[in-house]
């Protein structure tokens, strides 16, 4: 019974802690060193598209390497090495301008032949690489230079959506035939030194193109855990880190010198039902599991009020359908239930636990399901052993961080990995097609409210609520930004740290 | 047990030059300890390798995560040489074990030597100094224990040691850091953060709630070993003669009863120091040490066989080392 008084005290201090989204100071000095923390593997390399991937491998990477462009909150693009992308009438054919006088890191010049060589490793089978996903609609044959700053790119097939798959913030360019330890980028920060698990250190690069760093270094601190990064917060060892324990945030609260940042929601983390096998085969069995769910008491409970109600269909805060908030009605989920000749259905959910709240998200739904006679039995699982059977599982957890049009494609796969839910639907399925065929933003939305309908009436996901990534930060750092999507600190140039 | 048979055995061989027999008898038994050192290795790199093929998970579905297809999960097991037998696998590992090559980390692709080399440094003089601590420390509060027997020091002792024993490091070590660094006190740096190319004794404050964890808990439990052999010696016919004739208390502690006190306590000593290696894993995990056994976790959370093997050896030689020191130190004490 005390849990929700505690909750909802913790969530009504947390807001009136939580700082508006940045940390703009005016007047601030500059120089400095900025110590950031995050949970890293003892094994990560420099690798720009290393296949191991923790955070230190997307703050370094973000620090020293950039893309075409920064996709911003509004749909729109803030163009980073790339000034412009054009097409032709059918989306078979674009083109890439480059922009101009863009150094790497020793000093020699950004061009088209560094592009052209990103994406064609980015192609290739044989590296085995997770960007390939985004970008498998291009023909390694088709992408051309044209000149020193333009590059062609000539489809198989149309594709309306390329400025924003080419604008993956994973699909960054270092120098051609450079080594991987080099880290020859054009960031506006360059390598200083790397120890894999540890640290690394990169300092202000004096010959980037944009606005220049007003910190002197950036020290990258790499912990095992979210526990010790905290840790270390609170004991003033760093001064700013995304990888927080969720649970510390009141403690943190309470500590002088520090302050909370929270960015815009952009994790769900979701109850996967496999639509081809039994009993989710039958929709009515898949629409009560969404029913039972008391998502409010989830979003207290699970995530510690962190967030928003979700609505059973993926993407975020874009282009959201018009149809109401669901909320519990076990009734509902009983007469379906029965309905489909489920009453007293029992059923294992296997989970990883790799998520904050993912454990008692599932707790929580086992518990509503006893009040209508649904056994729901919970097996948490090492990660390993979780993902090896990835794609066959028929009840299960995972989690979601990308915008609408990056996560369709799995929805849609014929792969069973990819498409782990098994959901097949022909509409669905259709309109994605004109989903992908089109370039015009605005019926691109029109088209996604009509499919995240579809997910809300028959999909195969129980998503509950939108979490925002939590970050903390030493009140004497100023211009901390969340980035877009992942809402984690990434972007330094503008930070400033009181002496 | 071996030394003195071999030693009974080489004085009657060799009784015409006990010397040059004693010394050859030495050199049969170290090469024959070797001997079993590398057998015990090997025994353990297999078992560690059919440990780590039985682990649910594979390592490329680890590596690339729920979102790789299964084509690219089968090229990156290709890419790593993991399609091969496992036979094969196992033979190139220890192929090249053999000629001072540790190999590459399945996960990086770095050289397992470049990875842990600094760890190995930071884990052996975390080790050694928490033994410098333990040893004398132990000494003294087994010492003062036995001297004011079921007095309230002694039975204090006793029950903080016995809470002690009884709590997991990883428990101790999580009240140690609320304590003095997070939440009570606020006194001391919670993570032990030594930058890379720095010796950890450069940065002693960093140090302090490690070693001191290890150090409680080696104390603890080897102090109550020194505590039994002191009450045992004291109790003996030549200690209570001494007191009869009237010899200082100090002269007879320090004089007459340590060295046969500590003498059972120095293979307990070796093997405490084995255990503090293996124990190292949690509290380098804990306080985010930069040593290998923090390296462990990860190479056992990402499949990293090259990696896991090259710590476990490591812990093992270590591990094997303390144990024969220990072996021989209570033969040398037997024989004595």
């Amino acid at each position: 019974m005390l849990a929700p008084v505690v909750t909802s005290a913790l969530v009504i201090s947390l807001a009136a802690a939580c700082s508006s989204g940045s940390s703009e100071k005016k007047g601030a000095s500059t120089g400095g060193t900025l110590r950031v923390g995050v949970v890293a593997s003892t094994i990560s390399t420099l690798d720009a598209y290393a296949n191991l991937r923790s955070q230190d491998f997307y703050v370094r990477n973000a620090t020293m390497f950039e893309p075409l462009a920064h996709r911003k909150k509004d749909g729109g693009y803030e163009w980073a090495l790339a000034t412009g992308i054009t097409h032709n009438d059918d989306n078979t054919e674009w083109t890439v301008k480059l922009r101009p006088n863009v150094k790497f890191h020793d000093g020699s010049t950004f061009g088209a032949d560094d592009v052209i060589a990103v994406f064609q490793r980015v192609l290739d089978k044989k590296n085995a690489l997770i960007e390939r996903n985004y970008i498998d609609f291009m023909d390694p044959k088709g992408i051309s230079k044209v000149d020193d700053l333009t590059v062609k790119f000539k489809l198989p097939k149309p594709y309306g959506p390329f400025e924003f798959a080419v604008t993956n913030s994973n699909i960054i360019f270092y120098k051609k035939d450079s080594k991987p330890e080099q880290a020859m980028g054009t960031g506006p920060f360059q390598l200083v030194s790397f120890s894999p698990g540890r640290e690394t250190l990169v300092k202000r690069f004096d010959g980037y193109w944009g606005e220049k760093p007003k910190v002197d270094q950036v020290k990258i601190i790499s912990f095992k855990t979210a526990e010790a990064s905290t840790n270390a917060l609170i004991g003033r060892q760093i001064d700013a880190s995304s990888n927080i324990l969720q649970t510390s945030l009141r403690t943190i609260e309470k500590t002088p010198g520090l302050k909370i940042m929270k960015s815009d929601v952009n994790l769900k983390v979701s109850i996967g039902m496999r639509a081809d096998t039994e009993p989710f085969k039958d929709v009515r069995v898949r629409q009560a599991m969404r029913l039972i769910m008391n998502r409010k008491l989830a979003l207290s409970n699970a995530f510690d009020g962190l967030g928003e109600l979700a609505n059973d269909h993926s993407g975020f805060n874009r282009c959201l359908p018009a149809v109401p908030q669901r909320e519990q009605n076990l009734e509902e989920a009983k007469k379906l239930l029965a309905d489909a000749g489920k009453s007293n259905l029992s059923i294992n959910l296997e989970t990883a636990a790799n998520k904050p709240g993912m454990l008692q998200l599932v707790q929580i739904l086992a518990e509503e399901a006893k009040k209508i006679g649904v056994t729901i039995k919970v097996q948490k699982m090492e990660l390993g052993a979780y993902l090896e059977k990835w794609g066959e599982r028929v009840f299960y957890t995972g989690y979601d961080t990308r915008p609408y049009l990056e996560g369709v494609p799995e929805i849609i796969s014929n792969d069973a990995v990819l498409n782990h839910t098994h959901w097949n639907d022909a509409e669905f399925k259709s309109l994605a097609a004109k989903l992908y065929a089109t370039s015009d933003p605005q019926e691109q939305c029109e088209i996604e409210k009509q499919m995240k309908k579809i997910e809300y009436e028959r999909g195969a996901s129980i998503l509950t609520a939108t979490n925002p990534t939590v970050s903390v930060y030493s009140s004497k750092v100023n211009g901390l930004i969340p980035e877009f999507p992942s809402g984690n600190l990434y972007d330094f140039r503008k930070v400033t740290i009181d002496q | 047990m071996a030394i003195e048979t071999t030693t009974t055995d080489g004085a009657v061989k060799a009784a015409p030059t006990p010397d040059r027999s004693r010394r050859t008898a030495l050199a049969w038994l170290i090469a024959r300890r070797a001997l079993m050192g590398l057998v015990t290795l090997w025994c353990i790199s297999v078992i560690v390798f059919v440990a780590t093929q039985t682990m649910p998970g594979d390592v490329a579905k680890i590596i690339l995560g729920p979102s790789a297809t299964a084509d690219q999960v089968a090229q990156l097991n290709k890419n790593l040489g993991l399609d091969q037998p496992l036979f094969s696998q196992y033979w190139d590992w220890l192929r090249n074990v053999l000629t001072g090559n540790m190999g590459n980390s399945l996960v990086s692709g770095q050289p397992v030597s470049e990875l842990l080399s600094e760890r190995i440094f930071n884990s052996a003089t975390l080790t050694v100094m928490a033994m410098v601590l333990i040893l004398p420390l132990s000494l003294l509060v087994g010492l003062l224990a036995a001297v004011f027997r079921d007095k309230l020091l002694d039975r204090s002792y006793l029950g903080v040691s016995l809470i002690v024993t009884a709590t997991p490091d990883f428990v101790l070590g999580s009240l140690v850091v609320a304590l003095f660094g997070t939440v009570v006190f606020k006194v001391l740096p919670p993570v032990s953060l030594i930058p890379p190319g720095d010796a950890p004794w450069q940065h002693p404050q960093e140090l302090v709630m490690p070693l001191a964890v290890m150090v409680l808990v080696g104390v603890t439990y080897l102090s109550r070993l020194v505590r039994v052999s002191f009450i045992d010696v004291m109790e003996s016919e030549y200690v209570q003669l001494a007191m009869l004739k009237g010899l200082s208390m100090r002269r007879i502690l320090f004089r007459h009863a340590l060295p046969n006190a500590l003498a059972p306590s120095i293979p307990a000593a070796s093997i405490m120091a084995a255990y503090t290696i293996a124990g190292s894993v949690v509290i380098e995990y804990l306080f985010a040490y930069p040593g290998i056994g923090s390296a462990l976790v990860d190479a056992v959370a990402g499949h990293d066989l090259p990696m896991i093997q090259a710590i476990i050896m490591l812990m093992a030689a270590a591990f094997f080392c303390f144990n024969q020191l220990a072996d021989v130190l209570g033969t040398l004490n037997k024989s004595r």
